[in-house]
């Protein structure tokens, strides 16, 4: 199945994690071409360059390694049906990416837990203080489940995929000042709720703030949904 | 300073590994006061908690399952490929090309294996032709006519056909030269008596010249 081709055998200079921006993705765009035109192989390079990261991002956001395998899965069978079409992708990472994005988040509001920027409450964690550093670790680690959505997926794309923030910008169709705007305040968040833990003070017998929390994160926010 | 460039400062302190100089030029531009300690702290368990969190992480396959791999085998090529094809000026190409080769074939027959020379030896007859029984091969001698359009007027009017193989006859008269100047022998044929005349119908001689052939 695998076709041997001269242009896809020349060396990646680059990758998710080194390189340029541009040199990656119109290398992802290539590859994306040529996989329409029939060539496997550009499908397989696609998919070991991308499905890493797709797959963290997917476990890190859905919290269950079931749920994002499944996704994954569905996530490159919806790019294989492409080849079917003529349509031409500029931003395949970035395509990939809103697939496996907006799977996600069906997925999430079907579980009804879902929290925009603006129904944060940034004394909703942590729930309890902590005595030492792993404690505080995993107080850490809680807390970023409970950021905002959109907080939360750029520290995910950067942290656990790996992705620079230019990058993020192009996957997600912005600015990178404005994806390193808002990763800064989505760290600032963390780092506040884990010193707040740290402090021992506000979080621990904060169990109202909490509740309403719990209640709006019911709520299926809308100014998410790109 | 505003909340970005504090939350890089104490990522920078945190993260970077800075010596105790480095750190210690930096901590003052953040202020003093509990919550600044607790806040570097925070931010070392933050860093320590996803670096753990990272390694833990299951490990993404880098080949895809048979699941997806049938679903590979299984798509469709040609309909994108012949678009992008034809998309991409094939349609153009092989317009321009059908185009070319038929121009080609009307200006020059010779090129594509077609002889111009088929249809006026089987058909047209020149005018004029005086029989050389000293070749056992017919010579036919071109008409010479002080007109130069004497030849193709006869030929119009002998062969009503020839219009059907005009080009056949052009060619024939530029193989030959100017009709009103007939070469025979690589030397111009000198006037004959028919100059000035209606053209006669030709008449051929078999071999021994002893019955002439009708061209009829």
């Amino acid at each position: 199945m695998a076709i041997a081709s001269t242009v896809l055998n020349a060396p990646i200079q680059v990758g998710p994690d080194t390189g340029e921006t541009g040199a990656v993705w119109s290398r992802d765009a290539l590859l994306l071409q040529r996989f329409q035109q029939g060539d496997d192989a550009a499908f397989l390079e696609l998919f070991q360059r991308h499905n890493p990261g797709l797959f963290r991002y997917c476990v890190k956001v859905l919290g269950n390694q079931s749920e994002a395998e499944d996704i994954t899965q569905d996530t490159w069978e919806k790019i294989i049906q492409l080849r079917k079409g003529t349509q031409v992708v500029s931003n395949p990472s970035g395509l990939i990416f809103r697939m496996a994005r907006n799977a996600c988040i069906s997925q999430l509001r079907r579980r009804g837990r879902w929290i925009t920027v603006e129904e944060f409450d940034e004394n909703a964690l942590p729930l309890h203080a902590a005595e030492s550093a792993s404690e505080l670790e995993e107080v850490a680690l809680a807390a970023l489940e409970e950021l905002p959505f959109e907080y939360r997926e750029v520290l995910v794309l950067h942290l656990y995929c790996g992705y620079r923030y230019d990058e993020i910008a192009v996957m997600m169709e912005r600015t990178p000042e404005a994806i390193w705007a808002r990763a800064s305040r989505a760290r600032g968040q963390l780092r506040k709720m884990v010193a707040a833990a740290l402090a021992g003070g506000r979080g621990i017998n904060n169990t109202q703030s909490s509740q309403s929390t719990a209640a709006k994160a019911s709520h299926v926010g809308e100014q998410t949904n790109e | 300073m505003n909340e970005q460039e504090r939350s890089r400062l104490i990522e920078r302190i945190v993260e970077n590994h800075l010596n105790e100089s480095e750190r210690a030029e930096l901590l003052p531009q953040l202020g003093e006061g509990t919550n600044v300690r607790q806040e570097l702290l925070a931010e070392q368990a933050i860093s320590r908690a996803i670096a753990r969190d990272r390694q833990q992480l299951p490990v993404a396959s880098t080949t895809p399952s048979p699941r997806l791999l049938d679903a590979l085998s299984n798509a469709p090529v040609l309909p994108s490929a012949a678009a992008s094809f034809w998309g991409s000026g094939g349609l153009l190409v092989g317009f321009s090309l059908v185009i070319v080769v038929g121009v080609g074939l009307m200006l020059f027959p010779g090129l594509f294996g077609i002889s111009g020379d088929a249809a006026p030896t089987s058909r047209e007859v020149p005018p004029a032709a005086v029989a050389d029984t000293s070749s056992s091969i017919p010579v036919v001698i071109p008409s010479t006519s002080s007109e130069p359009n004497e030849g193709k007027k006869w030929r119009r009017e002998a062969s009503p056909s020839a219009s059907a193989t005009t080009k056949g006859a052009a060619k024939t008269e530029k193989e030959l030269g100017n009709p009103s100047t007939p070469v025979l022998d690589g030397k111009p044929a000198p006037p004959t008596e028919h100059q000035g005349q209606q053209p006669q119908l030709p008449v051929f001689h078999d071999n021994s010249g002893a019955m002439p052939i009708s061209p009829k």
